[in-house]
């Protein structure tokens, strides 16, 4: 099952009113069979780590080009899916820095790409719950990029649960902004 | 005194705010890149008449369409910290806006942390998302206040694929 058939099969068996997310690990199962072939996701991985090692350590600004803004567009354009989830796996794994992550989920709502938007959305959402209030406000920028109305709700029940008022703004502004 | 303006990432403020009257933490200093010894801000005329023209001139001179995050903080803290604020011409193609931008200058290291906490107790924090970037771009475009040809290529394109400009001669 894909992370974004999984997802939305998830979103949609349960009440409207009360949405969840898949536990850690139905994610991570998810992805890793997701992948058209092992090799292909294995491969995505491989360039993704080879990039995030690459970023130079910097301050990363918004609307100024960087390592990240250049790759990642490239390797979803390259890997499909497969990148989405290897993205997944180091995400779940905690294997890349916070701020280094948020750079790579603005970026992964900016990715013109039809054949991943499902992936991508999902994704986004389940970030959306991050320890890390930068990683929740990127998941929040990422999808307003997106422009997909199904991230309203999602957005306005973190916005009820956040804590740092000028973040429950940036999720309230997206959803409406979305939902108009 | 009217306020300062300064582009800033609010992600970088979220733990400052949120322990006000404790140390303050390290990330805001992020936003406080200096050149020069001097920190690049606007000036926000009152009633805030100038600030869609700022943030028009901050989004013209970017690489790709994205929100823009700011803080304004009144100048007159600023001035109480003994910093000089100097009038210098903004590098941005909305012409009428090259008025606006300033320069703190002279700066020191320990006073850009007592900068960070003027903006951390007193900064009123605003955000413009990209679609109302996007929207600005637009309009201030179909007015003839900015030239596109003078946009990053990755700015154009966005405003392009959405029909919000004519394409690019050659595209």
């Amino acid at each position: 099952m894909s992370i974004c058939l999984a997802r939305a099969d998830a979103a949609t068996r349960r009440d409207s009113n009360v949405i969840d997310f898949q536990t850690e690990h139905q994610l991570r199962e998810s992805s890793v069979s997701t992948a058209t072939t092992q090799h292909e996701s294995l491969e995505a991985e491989l360039e993704l780590r080879r990039t995030l090692n690459s970023v130079p350590d910097e301050l990363f600004e918004d609307g100024v080009e960087n390592e990240l803004s250049r790759a990642i567009p490239r390797l979803v354009a390259r890997f499909g899916a497969a990148a989405v989830e290897a993205i997944a796996r180091l995400y779940l794994g905690r294997m890349v820095p916070r701020d280094i992550m948020s750079e790579v989920l603005r970026w992964l709502g900016r990715v013109e790409d039809e054949a991943t938007c499902e992936a991508r959305f999902w994704f986004l959402i389940y970030c959306l719950r991050d320890d890390s209030p930068a990683v929740r406000s990127a998941a929040a920028l990422g999808l307003a990029s997106l422009e997909d109305v199904r991230a309203v709700p999602y957005l306005r029940r973190e916005a009820g649960a956040e804590s740092i008022g000028l973040l429950r703004c940036r999720l309230e502004k997206v959803a409406n902004e979305l939902g108009a | 005194m009217a306020p300062l303006l300064r582009k800033v990432r609010h992600n970088r403020w979220y733990a400052a705010l949120s322990s006000r009257g404790q140390p303050l933490p390290a990330d805001p200093v992020g936003d406080l890149g200096t050149t020069d010894n001097s920190l690049s801000v606007w000036q926000v005329l009152t009633n805030d008449t100038n600030l869609e023209d700022i943030v028009v001139a901050i989004a013209a001179t970017l690489d790709y369409l994205t929100n823009i995050d700011v803080v304004l903080v009144d100048e007159q803290p600023i001035r109480h910290l003994g910093i000089k604020v100097e009038p210098t011409q903004g590098r941005t193609p909305l012409r009428r806006a090259t008025g606006y931008h300033r320069h703190l200058v002279q700066l020191r290291a320990q006073t850009l942390l007592e900068i960070a906490e003027v903006i951390r107790n007193q900064g009123d924090f605003r955000d413009f998302s990209e679609k109302e970037v996007r929207q600005l771009l637009a309009r201030y475009i179909s007015e003839g206040s900015l030239n596109p040809s003078e946009l990053k290529d990755r700015v154009k394109e966005h405003l392009e694929s959405r029909n919000l400009i004519p394409p690019s001669p050659g595209a």
